[in-house]
Order: C-alpha cells, then structure tokens, then sequence
C-alpha cells in the first residue's frame, strides 16, 4: 500500500483525505453562501427585524442536506437559544465571552464572526463559528451559534461557556447540548 | 486506462450512466462518480440493496435512522422521484443537483414551493406553514405562546399572501423570495462544489478492480 502511495501514478490523482487537513481544506464559510447581503441595510448590529415564518422554518436541521457531508450531528455544529435580551446586549456578551476565551471577533450586518487564530505550525485557523441575532418579538430574541469548520471539542467549550454566561434554560440546553452527555 | 462508457455498466449496476446523468444536471462526469461513492455508502447503511430508503437518508442526514419528522420525510418524497418508495441514483443525483451552486434560481424557487406544500395542494396554506413553525420549535426545544406564533404568521402572511386568500400560491412564493433571497439559503449545498475532494477518486478504485481481475 504504501509502495503504490509513492508511486508517481498514484500521485498524480489522488488526493488525500485527511480529516484534519479535510476540514481546513473545505471549511464551509457562511459568509460566502450568503446571497445579497447588501441588500439588507437595515439590519446592523443594533437591530433586527422581526422574523418571518420561513425564516424560522429555514433553521431546521432536518432541511439542512449538509448532513450528507459532515461526519458530527448538526447538534455538534449548531446551537440555538431563545433570550430576552435585546439583540445590542446580546451581541455584546457574546463578543465578550468570546474575546474572553482569546478568539478574535469579526461584525458584519448583523452577524457576529468568531475566528481562533491556531498557535502552531501551518493552520492558520482552527475554529469559525457565527453568531446572529433575530427577533421574534419585541421581547423575545433567537440567537444562532454555527459552527462553520473548526475543532469541534472547542466549539462545545465556546457553547457551554454561551449557555451559562446568557442564562439559557435547562429545556434548551438539553437539546442543544445532546452531544455533551 | 478505459473510457467511461466501458466502466459504467460494470462499476453502476442498473443504474443510469454517469455520462447521461452529467450531461443533463451540473456535476462532470467525476462529480457524478464521486456523488455515486456517497451513494453507495448511504444505500448500503441499512439494507444493502443498491437504493436509498427512508431510514437510510435519515441516518445519512441526522446520523440517526429515528429521526422522523414532517421535513425529513417531505424531503424523501421529493427525492423519490418516481414515487417507488425508494431513491435511485439517478434521482439522488438530480434531486441534488438542485442544491448545486450553479443550478437555476428556477429550479430552486421550484423545489422549495414544493418542498413546503406538504400537502401537494399546489398551494402553501397557512395552517401548513403553522404546522411547520411548530415543528422547527419542537425540534429546537422552544415554546412559544400560541399569539406569538399567530403573529409570526400574520406577519409573514401580511408580506406574501398578496391576495389575501388565506395560502400561497407559485407567483406569491417567487416574488417573496426575490425579495428575501436568504430563504432560498438551505437550497444550495456549497460542498457539492468540491465534492471530488471530499470523496476520493474512484478512477483509483476501478483501476484497482481491473488489476484484481
């Protein structure tokens, strides 16, 4: 096996699939499969509009395909509370947190970008995560936390440190937190 | 070395060829072989006959085969297409070319009309939409008063049910997503970019039948 692995022929197709190096490789940027979001001007980090039935409906795991390709549960890579917190404090403790934990933070309409920058050797990045915000009535808000690629033991560690800092209730977070058991 | 025509029928048994299948959606000829590895994986997982059941795409999607609920089962009957029960390869393949990055925003609008008219009305109507709102709630551990989801409703119906009949219809659904095109979000699958990435080469592997033999 290893004598074909050397071999030039072999070389010239194939491409290793290294989880590690996979995950880096293919990280799945939110932000890059975001459509028109110039549009949305109106939504800046200080307000959000009211939440539409699709939108919500559109949050569901079960409508997310890209099961197909990750190997972790989407309970592994998403997580989702309610608040009553207006979308500025929450934003702002979430940033907090995150700073906190040494991760850099990036803002952008609306949505709160969470980068680690890795310590060693050639990978620059080893956990991206999204926040965002959205309201669901005047007093009651919906935060999203997406992990888009990263270290799946660090994202668990930024969620439970969220779940505790911003008071989510045990109902939530036993849904959420399934994988921790 | 071999062309393509002489290893379908051997390594795609009954099912359709590759080239056909490239020729008619947006993957290559190597995308729809690398999509045809995956394939294999999830139509094996359960009962290992070559097609894809409902408890099979389950487990590929949620990891876990129990799982039901009204979406996963909705997105089954779409990508059955023939209605037989099960998903050939052909179907998986057409249904996800839908989710290409590179597919029509038609084809998109189209199949999340569909998608959400679980009743095959032709139509959204409200109480669907209200089934579904509930479901997402269920699934994520929230509750929520039946006012707030009312008016969750009202508003998302004040924005799109533009004849105010009570339910969508094809013309309202296109223009509100023109409008809100973050809703045609879960329509597009960026990984089937690199899909040859994620799934390894399968010249290496034909290549590797034929020394055996």
């Amino acid at each position: 096996m290893a004598g074909i692995k050397e071999d030039q022929w072999f070389k010239r197709r194939y491409t290793p699939v290294n989880p590690v190096e996979d995950k880096e490789a293919t990280c799945i940027d939110d932000e890059s499969l975001t459509i028109h979001e110039s549009a949305s001007s109106e939504k800046d980090a200080d307000s959000s509009t009211l939440i539409n039935a699709f939108e919500l409906i559109g949050m569901s795991s079960s409508l997310d395909l890209s099961g197909f390709f990750e190997k972790e549960d989407v309970s592994e890579r998403r997580m989702r509370f309610t608040s009553h917190h207006s979308p500025k404090e929450l934003m702002e403790r979430i940033e907090d947190i995150v700073t906190q934990m040494g991760f850099v933070v990036q803002k952008r309409n609306g949505k709160l970008k969470v980068v680690e920058l890795h310590k060693d050797r050639n990978s620059p990045v080893n956990l991206s995560v999204a926040a965002e915000v959205f309201e669901i009535s005047p007093s009651l808000y919906l935060v999203e936390v997406r992990k888009s690629c990263g270290d799946a033991k660090l994202y668990r560690q930024l969620c439970e440190k969220l779940s505790h800092d911003l008071g989510v209730p045990r109902s939530q977070k036993l849904l959420n937190t399934e994988f921790l058991v | 070395m071999g062309c393509f025509q002489s290893k379908s029928k051997k390594d795609y048994p009954g099912h359709e060829d590759p080239v056909v299948l490239a020729s008619q959606t947006a993957f290559s000829v190597s995308e729809v072989e690398a999509l045809y590895e995956l394939y294999k994986s999830i139509s094996s997982s359960v009962i290992d006959d070559g097609l894809i059941n409902k408890e099979e795409l389950q487990l590929a999607l949620f990891k876990n085969s129990k799982r039901e609920n009204l979406f996963a089962n909705r997105i089954f009957e779409l990508f059955d297409v023939k209605r037989k029960g099960v998903i050939d390869f052909g179907d998986f393949v057409r249904s996800l070319n839908v989710f290409h990055p590179n597919a029509s925003q038609e084809d998109k609008i189209n199949f999340s009309f569909t998608l959400y008219d679980m009743d095959d009305t032709g139509f959204i109507e409200r109480q669907e939409v209200k089934q579904m709102v509930i479901a997402l709630l269920c699934e994520s551990g929230m509750k929520l008063a039946d006012e707030i989801i009312e008016m969750i409703l009202d508003k998302t119906f004040l924005e799109v049910d533009v004849n105010h009949d009570g339910k969508i219809d094809k013309t309202e659904w296109l223009n509100f997503v023109t409008k809100n095109p973050s809703l045609l979000k879960i329509m597009t699958l960026p990984y089937l970019r690199d899909i040859t990435t994620t799934f390894p080469s399968f010249v290496f592997n034909s290549e590797v039948d034929e020394i055996a033999t």
